[in-house]
């Protein structure tokens, strides 16, 4: 059993977790991050790439702007390009309902002070300069992006590591011992690590952490499925969505040509599961949705699919700030499919929050105790 | 210029068929009913079917079972078609690709 000294744990390698290391091994922090697997190796690698403002919830949508205000410089930070690009999102409807919906976020985004548009059909086709069917309009966010995930989220796991943060992949986290409800040192199958500070940057496999401290977790397990298409001649530059009550897909361009196709998960048999298979029922809906609202699509083959695992919580909302319960136990989880963008912000807060013991965002709202004062209400379904 | 094989020393003489006429870079191609696009242009003595996008390289047919993606025309408009796995049709235009293609105007 070797044993190891840290300042602050964290338990895992996804876009939260190397994201923090990075921030607190540059504060000069002892850092120590713990992967199941490898970094970036599920759902921050897998995601849609998606680094998006508009659409989010009221509470979230100020961790967003942070977050995007990271991205903007995060190449000269963690030395590659991310392929990042602020190209814009564009939110389609094909309903009224959806565009009433639209615009009411649209008035709500606009005096929170996000630069969002409202587009009709035809302002849709012009944005993104392709042919678009089914589309009434949509809602256009100039300064919101997407970037490649592998790229970004190994490249801040490398960060962390020249930072002098220590990351070992590969070492799940087996036990977490504890004393007089403060947490003394984790464990792993051939480590001891002592430490005061433990960050919970697990995902969808934070219950299985917080039970080791005596905590019942509401984050469960979601798969959200994507295709990618073979590289096309230029297409649209932007991040796409179109939303119609319970369905919905994306699109992302990568820099290669292929596109991204995502889906909300909104089927039962992606609602708690860690299976990580693809299933046709999901492939065909995104291949439908993309060959129906993008006609020059229709003729395109895929090439592959995936999926990945998402951590939700019943408010959709992410879980970021110290547990009272246990003192030295900073949560960063429970993103519920929208950690990739905001990944860098939760790094920084969580850095913040060891170092100064505050946060420059206040975190009420996605703090630990709003399920313990059972206010949470679950709502419809993840987008 | 035919390269078919009318006499194969196994498989014997070329049945007759029905041919169609396809349109390749606005040539008009021969071809025997059912073929696959690339069948018929090595017969018509066409070896180059794309060029890449980083060198412009010439590329043509390679695995012939459509796993490759080496053999791709632009088809009616469509760029990207694997012409190995993809049957002629009557009046089929079929173009040579340059990197990733274009779209077509009229699909």
């Amino acid at each position: 059993m070797k044993t190891l000294e840290a300042e602050v744990v964290i338990i895992g390698g996804g876009i939260p977790g190397v994201a923090a290391a990075y921030y607190l091994a540059k504060a000069g922090r002892k850092v120590v991050l713990l992967e199941r697997s490898e970094v970036g190796g599920e759902a921050s690698g897998r995601n849609g790439g998606g680094v998006r403002q508009q659409g989010r919830d009221p509470a979230e949508l100020p961790f967003a702007m942070a977050s995007v205000k990271i991205w903007e410089t995060l190449d000269e930070e963690v030395g590659i390009d991310t392929e990042y690009r602020q190209w814009g999102n564009v939110w389609t409807a094909t309903s009224e309902s959806g565009m009433r919906d639209l615009e009411e976020r649209w008035k709500r985004e606009r005096a929170s002070g996000l630069p969002v548009e409202m587009l009709d059909h035809k302002g849709v086709e012009e944005i993104t300069g392709v042919r678009v069917r089914r589309v009434i309009g949509g809602k256009y966010c100039p300064t919101d992006g997407h970037a490649n995930p592998i790229f970004a989220t190994k490249a801040y796991g490398k960060a962390a590591s020249r930072a002098g943060a220590r990351v070992f992949e590969h070492t799940p986290v087996t036990g977490i011992r504890a004393g007089n409800g403060e947490i003394e040192a984790v464990l792993t199958k051939d480590m001891e690590v002592r430490t005061g500070t433990v960050v919970l940057a697990a995902g969808p496999w934070s219950p299985e952490i917080g039970r080791m401290v005596g905590l019942e977790m509401p984050v469960q397990p979601v798969r959200s499925q994507l295709l990618v298409t073979e590289q096309v001649p230029g297409f649209f530059r932007q991040f796409v969505i179109w939303t119609d009550g319970d369905e919905g897909s994306y699109w992302r361009p990568t820099l290669n040509g292929n596109i991204h196709i995502g889906d909300g998960g909104s089927l039962d048999d992606e609602l708690n599961t860690f299976k990580q298979a693809t299933t046709l029922p999901v492939i065909e809906h995104m291949a439908k949705a993309t060959a129906a609202i993008f006609p020059d699509l229709a003729g395109v083959s895929i090439i592959r699919s995936w999926s990945g695992t998402i951590a939700a919580t019943p408010d959709f909302l992410p879980i970021i700030g110290p547990c009272e319960a246990v003192k030295g136990l900073i949560f960063a989880t429970g993103y519920s499919g929208h950690g990739f963008c905001l990944g860098p912000i939760s790094g920084k807060l969580v850095c913040e929050l060891v170092t100064t013991g505050d946060s420059s965002i206040p975190l009420e709202e996605v703090s630990w105790r709003r399920f313990e004062s059972g206010a949470v209400q679950s709502k419809g379904r993840v987008v | 210029m035919d390269r078919r094989i009318t006499n194969h020393p196994i498989l014997g003489a070329l049945p007759g068929r029905e041919t169609v006429s396809i349109y390749v870079d606005g040539r008009e191609v021969e071809a025997r009913a059912g073929e696959p696009i690339a069948a018929a242009l090595l017969a018509a003595g066409i070896d180059v079917f794309r060029h890449t996008e980083k060198y412009n390289q010439p590329r043509g047919l390679f695995c012939a079972i459509g796993r490759c993606t080496d053999c791709v025309m632009i088809v009616n408009g469509q760029p990207n078609v694997r012409t190995c796995v993809t049957p002629v049709e009557d009046g089929m235009r079929v173009e040579t690709q340059t990197g990733r293609g274009r779209w077509g105007e009229s699909r």
